[in-house]
């Protein structure tokens, strides 16, 4: 009948359109992943000297003083504010960071934001039976998702415990769907002369850290996009400071409490995940109006606009970091 | 008083505590001028005999597990360890002599990777538990050479050079 055929016709129709899209999604996904992969391994270009966020992943026991050594050589003011992520409490004091962060927390009138110390949960304890490990390591993918859609940071630094994995999968993702541009620097542990560690192998072929990292010269000729840097070795003093438990107070927003022997407990994650969620699509709905702004002249065309208070200022187009346009005002 | 600090670390260890514990060791130990052992024994079964250390041997003593071993380790002339990064460089950095006992019955030994490679380097000397009375007798502790000081500034350089900030 006539009306079958053309119900057969809309069908068919709104199925094929379906497919083109989803094939369409598909193929510009695939697409930005390509781009941001080959972006990835190419120095930052920024226009101006700001500090950046860093994100700093420790890992549990001496590994930790090769990342806090780096930092060390690091100046201070560039890299703020600092997060420091760890799985429990023994990572922070083994790592003799305590005197560090009591000393900056000393001056805190000289330094605008101190540095913060959160603990995130590990997907899975040794010996943990597989079947609760598919809901722990849910919990912990969760829980990190939270935590960077909080922090978005700039920089992220990492030494190869596990727990940097899902923190660096859901950086890139960022990196992908264009939250946030972060550049993850991992350094393979000194332990690491003729293999690299599974973190570090996912990482390296995943094409996911932007500079890769290692302390023998071995790993350097098996993994060409890796750099040797030497040993970075150097054990400082384990520090007393954390036996009181005075360092992990809560995170005032994400509120992160620490439960009597350092046990983590979130409070009211659902509510802050679906606000996380709201300000996440309201940042989106603004990046896409952004890029869909009418076309101006590329390079650096300068214009005078007319405010309407009546002042006017030279904005300028220019290249941002990442190449693509912003509105720069220089008043 | 010249102390052997042996170290399993938190591992099990049981053949390296066995082999220590030998009258063959310990005696060669003693002939080498040593006058204590101390074994950090962690999580192993295997109890070694306490001895007071009259009528020339060795006087040995034992512990499982210690909040921190840098005492221990600074007090010690001579240090016999598992392969762990941790109390490996923590050795290295006091600048003791060391022995790095390879756990064979470990999977996936990636551990040994570092002691084989630090011992070519000659910074201590690398052995199965069989092979450590052979070291003891046979190598002088004073060949090793001293680990190099750590440097962090080419990769500090690299991080501010990859993001743009101007290097001083």
């Amino acid at each position: 009948m006539e009306l079958d055929s053309c119900d057969c016709l809309s069908m068919a129709f709104t199925r094929n359109f379906i497919i083109t899209f989803i094939v369409i999604t598909i193929i510009s996904i695939l697409i930005r992943i390509v781009y941001v992969i080959s972006q990835s391994s190419k120095p930052l270009k920024r226009l101006a000297n700001e500090p950046m966020s860093t994100l700093i992943v420790l890992g549990s026991g001496g590994h930790t003083a090769e990342v806090l050594n780096v930092l060390s050589e690091l100046q201070k003011d560039r890299f703020v504010p600092r997060i420091y992520v760890a799985i429990n409490n023994m990572s922070f004091k083994s790592s003799g960071i305590g005197e560090n962060w009591l000393a900056v927390q000393a001056n805190g009138d000289k330094v605008s934001k101190p540095a913060q110390f959160i603990q995130i949960y590990r997907s899975r304890e040794v010996g943990q039976s597989y079947l609760t490990s598919i809901g722990t390591t849910l919990i912990a993918i969760g829980h990190a998702l939270l935590l960077m859609i909080k922090i978005r940071p700039q920089v992220i630094l990492c030494n190869g415990p596990g727990t940097c994995i899902p923190l660096c999968i859901i950086a890139f993702l960022f990196k992908v769907v264009g939250i946030r541009w972060s550049s993850i620097f991992y350094v393979e542990s000194i332990a690491r002369v003729r293999r690299l560690s599974l973190s570090g192998l996912l990482l390296y072929k995943l094409r996911m850290a932007d500079q890769f990292f290692v302390q023998w010269p071995q790993l350097e000729k098996k993994y060409p996009r890796a750099h040797y840097v030497g040993c970075l070795m150097r054990l400082n003093e384990s520090s007393h400071w954390f036996n009181s438990g005075i360092f992990l107070r809560q995170n005032s927003e994400l509120k992160l409490n620490v439960v009597g022997d350092g046990e983590l407990s979130p409070t009211q994650d659902w509510l802050k995940f679906l606000s996380a969620l709201v300000s996440t699509v309201e940042w989106l709905a603004k990046y896409v109006r952004r890029i869909n702004r009418p076309a101006l002249v590329s390079g650096r065309a300068s214009e005078k606009l007319e405010l309407s208070d009546g002042c006017s200022s030279r904005r300028s187009i220019g290249r941002d970091g990442r190449g693509r346009r912003s509105l720069q005002v220089k008043e | 008083m010249k102390i052997v600090f042996v170290t399993v670390g938190t591992t099990s260890f049981d053949a390296l505590v066995k082999v220590v514990d030998t009258k063959q060791v310990k005696e060669e130990l003693f002939n080498k001028g040593y006058t204590h052992l101390l074994i950090q024994m962690g999580r192993g079964s295997f109890i070694p005999t306490k001895s007071a250390g009259e009528d020339g041997c060795l006087a040995v003593d034992y512990f499982t597990f210690s909040s921190s071993i840098a005492d221990n380790l600074k007090s010690a002339s001579l240090v016999i360890s598992h392969a762990g990064s941790g109390s490996i460089f923590e050795t290295l950095r006091l600048r003791k002599p060391l022995i790095v006992v390879v756990n064979e019955d470990l999977m996936d030994n990636h551990q040994s990777e570092l002691a084989e490679e630090l011992a070519a380097r000659k910074h201590l000397f690398c052995a199965r538990p069989q092979m450590l009375y052979n070291i003891i007798a046979s190598r002088n502790l004073e060949d090793l050479l001293p680990y190099p000081p750590a440097d962090a500034k080419p990769v500090a350089k690299l991080i501010n050079r990859f993001l743009g900030f101007a290097n001083d």
